[in-house]
């Protein structure tokens, strides 16, 4: 049968159109990455670098405080000073992507811990140090929301404590404003809500509602942290 | 020939003033002597110490100075087991109650630059039944003279292991106790050592020096997301190796152990939601008491109570034990509880903690240690029935 110029120019529209989506698909994977790579640099803008956290835990009506110092080198490798309150003082707390030790004045030795042992409150000991998501995550899926990015990200490992995360990003700053997580079994299970340039995020509790935590990160600046520092036998010796 | 033992009575009991009966007065020496991880301080022995500030006050104006630490007082009441074969009719004269204060202080001074730090742990103890003692638990100065390297010199806690309640590698640590296996007192001394450190490619060599030609080391390395590392020990009395590994598997299982000699821990901890967490652990020593050595001392309590008393020491009596804990803390609130169990004769210690934070910086707590067993068994020998402790602490 002949065909016509008209579905010629359909079959060559469709062509074009399937071409297109091949095409886009990967790019959704690489803008995804992009994003994320934003987001990290702007969250992390320096290589070696150390930061005051304040930790509020809010239940109900009782509130608790908390505050650390945090050093940082690269992308996965932190330590975290517990200064107040004073039952905490002394301690410090490594982390090597998902490796975590926690070192007590009483025990005088690291001693290996889960990623669900908490700091405090809501968050767990996850939550404060880590500080990279391109690390940890793949970007599967980049929505448009208005001026955000929204995009889905689900763990490269499964030893990683949420399996999935539902980020949102201004697509001006490329700073987080929103993060829902969740675990394994596809539950939602918290909520972060970032504000002040990222300075302060606010982690909900989705399973026990009223129960958040309130991380204000202050005083960040660079500092030369060597390499000596993130080993676990220098943990509460250095 | 039944061997002495490291833990005894009075490392689960506080120290006692020389009073009540004589009877068995005799087989204790007149100076007190250390309970777990202490050490007895010499004539003289600050002056070394107080050198090493005088050393560096000129300089450390310049360093950054953190001090914190904790103050305490508890009473504790320990009725005696009159039932007990070692103590009929409490002849030990163990008092009923006695109470005690103490006072931890860490102080850490070092400059921005990191090229030293100074430590030290000072420690006071104050009993109505024992004499009053200051102690330097540590003093130490560790330099920083190159990225790959460190040295330490002074005295200094240095815990080696994985293990929970048990440390079979520890060579160089102090004597833990099982039922405290966090010293919530912060009783522990350390050794007066010299300490290098080497940071080599992903690998952490430390190498040690310490008096009487006593020399240890140890290799550490994460080796597939799992702590490897190797121990070596050696005096006059011979050589002594070990291993310890310890991973973490998922969010929330982390297994551990040990193996020196004769001597091997296996155990596991697990975080539930709410931060409920549950450690449980299997000791087997080849030193302990197998159940003739055991039936050896019960039947030398029969007609030599002092020496018996002097070889009856709590959870050395067998060659296994479990060991159990589970934590749960819920708002302001903590209750800890502790099993250990002589697995031969299913004897057991089960202490119960709870701690409640009244404020910040102050917490008060209770706890009750039982002593329970069968007829013979090795915890039906313990010469206080129980001891039940009321106390507080303040944080700074």
């Amino acid at each position: 049968m002949r065909q016509t110029a008209d579905s010629r120019q359909q079959t060559a529209g469709k062509a074009w159109w399937l071409l297109a989506m091949l095409i886009a698909l990967p790019l959704y994977a690489d803008d995804g990455a992009a994003i994320l790579a934003k987001v990290d640099a702007a969250r992390n803008p320096l290589n070696s670098f150390a930061v005051d956290v304040s930790l509020t835990s809010i239940s109900g009506k009782s509130t608790e405080s908390s505050k650390f110092r945090v050093y940082g080198k690269g992308s996965d490798r932190s330590v975290v000073e517990f200064v107040a309150p004073a039952t905490e003082k002394g301690k410090y707390l490594l982390m090597l992507r998902d490796a975590m030790w926690i070192y007590m004045p009483s025990t005088s030795r690291p001693i290996r811990i889960s990623p669900l042992q908490r700091l405090m409150g809501q968050a767990s000991n996850g939550d404060v140090a880590r500080t990279n998501f391109a690390v940890d995550y793949s970007a599967t899926n980049v929505a448009s929301e208005s001026d955000a990015w929204v995009l889905d990200l689900v763990a490269k490992d499964t030893s990683i404590a949420y399996a999935r995360i539902r980020l949102w990003v201004d697509k001006k700053t490329s700073e987080p404003s929103r993060a829902d997580f969740y675990v394994v079994s596809g539950k939602l299970i918290k909520r972060a809500l970032y504000a002040e340039h990222g300075q302060r995020v606010e982690i909900e509790d989705l399973l026990r509602p009223g129960n958040r935590t309130v991380m204000q990160y202050a005083n960040l600046a660079a500092h030369d942290n060597p390499e000596k520092m993130f080993t676990k036998d220098s943990l509460g010796k250095w | 020939m039944v061997k002495r033992p490291l833990i005894r009575l009075r490392h689960l009991l506080p120290a006692r003033r020389g009073e009540g009966r004589q009877s068995l007065r005799g087989a204790r020496s007149v100076a007190p002597r250390p309970a777990c991880g202490e050490r007895v301080p010499k004539a003289g022995e600050g002056r070394w110490a107080i050198a090493l500030l005088l050393l560096l006050a000129l300089p450390l104006h310049g360093a950054t100075i953190k001090v914190f630490g904790s103050a305490g007082a508890e009473s504790q009441f320990t009725p005696a087991n009159t039932g007990s074969p070692l103590n009929p009719d409490n002849v030990a004269g163990l008092p009923r109650t006695t109470n005690v204060a103490d006072a931890t202080t860490f102080i850490d001074a070092a400059p921005a630059d990191r090229a030293w730090k100074l430590h030290l742990k000072l420690r006071a103890d104050s009993s109505d039944r024992a004499s009053d003692h200051l102690r330097i638990g540590e003093a130490s100065l560790q330099l920083n003279p190159r990225p790959w390297l460190d040295v330490t010199i002074g005295r200094f806690i240095e815990k080696w292991g994985t293990g929970y309640a048990w440390n079979p590698t520890g060579f160089v640590s102090p004597t833990k106790n099982p039922a405290d296996p966090n010293d919530r007192r912060s009783t522990y001394s350390g050794v007066d050592a010299i300490r290098t450190d080497l940071f080599i490619r992903g690998t952490n060599v430390s190498l040690y020096a310490m008096q009487h030609q006593t020399f240890a080391a140890r290799v550490y390395r994460l080796v597939a997301n799992t702590d490897v590392s190797l121990h070596l020990f050696r005096d006059r009395d011979g050589t002594k190796q070990g291993i310890s590994v310890a991973r973490v598997f998922g969010d929330s299982l982390e297994l551990h152990g040990e193996l020196a000699r004769r001597r091997v821990v296996a155990g596991a901890q697990y975080t539930f939601p709410r931060n409920v967490n549950v450690v449980a652990e299997l000791y087997r020593s080849g030193d302990g008491l197998t159940g003739k050595q055991w039936d050896a001392v019960r039947h030398l309590a029969t007609f030599d109570l002092r020496s018996a008393n002097r070889e009856f020491a709590p959870l050395r009596m067998g060659r296994n034990y479990s060991f159990v804990r589970v934590d749960v803390p819920f708002s302001k609130n903590d209750v800890e509880l502790i099993a250990i169990t002589n697995l031969r004769d299913r004897s057991s210690i089960v202490r119960a903690t709870f701690t409640r934070r009244v404020t910040s910086i102050i917490s008060v707590y209770i706890i009750d240690t039982e002593f329970l067993g069968a007829t013979g068994s090795e915890l039906s020998y313990m010469q206080v029935r129980r001891a039940a402790t009321a106390g507080a602490r303040v944080y700074f």
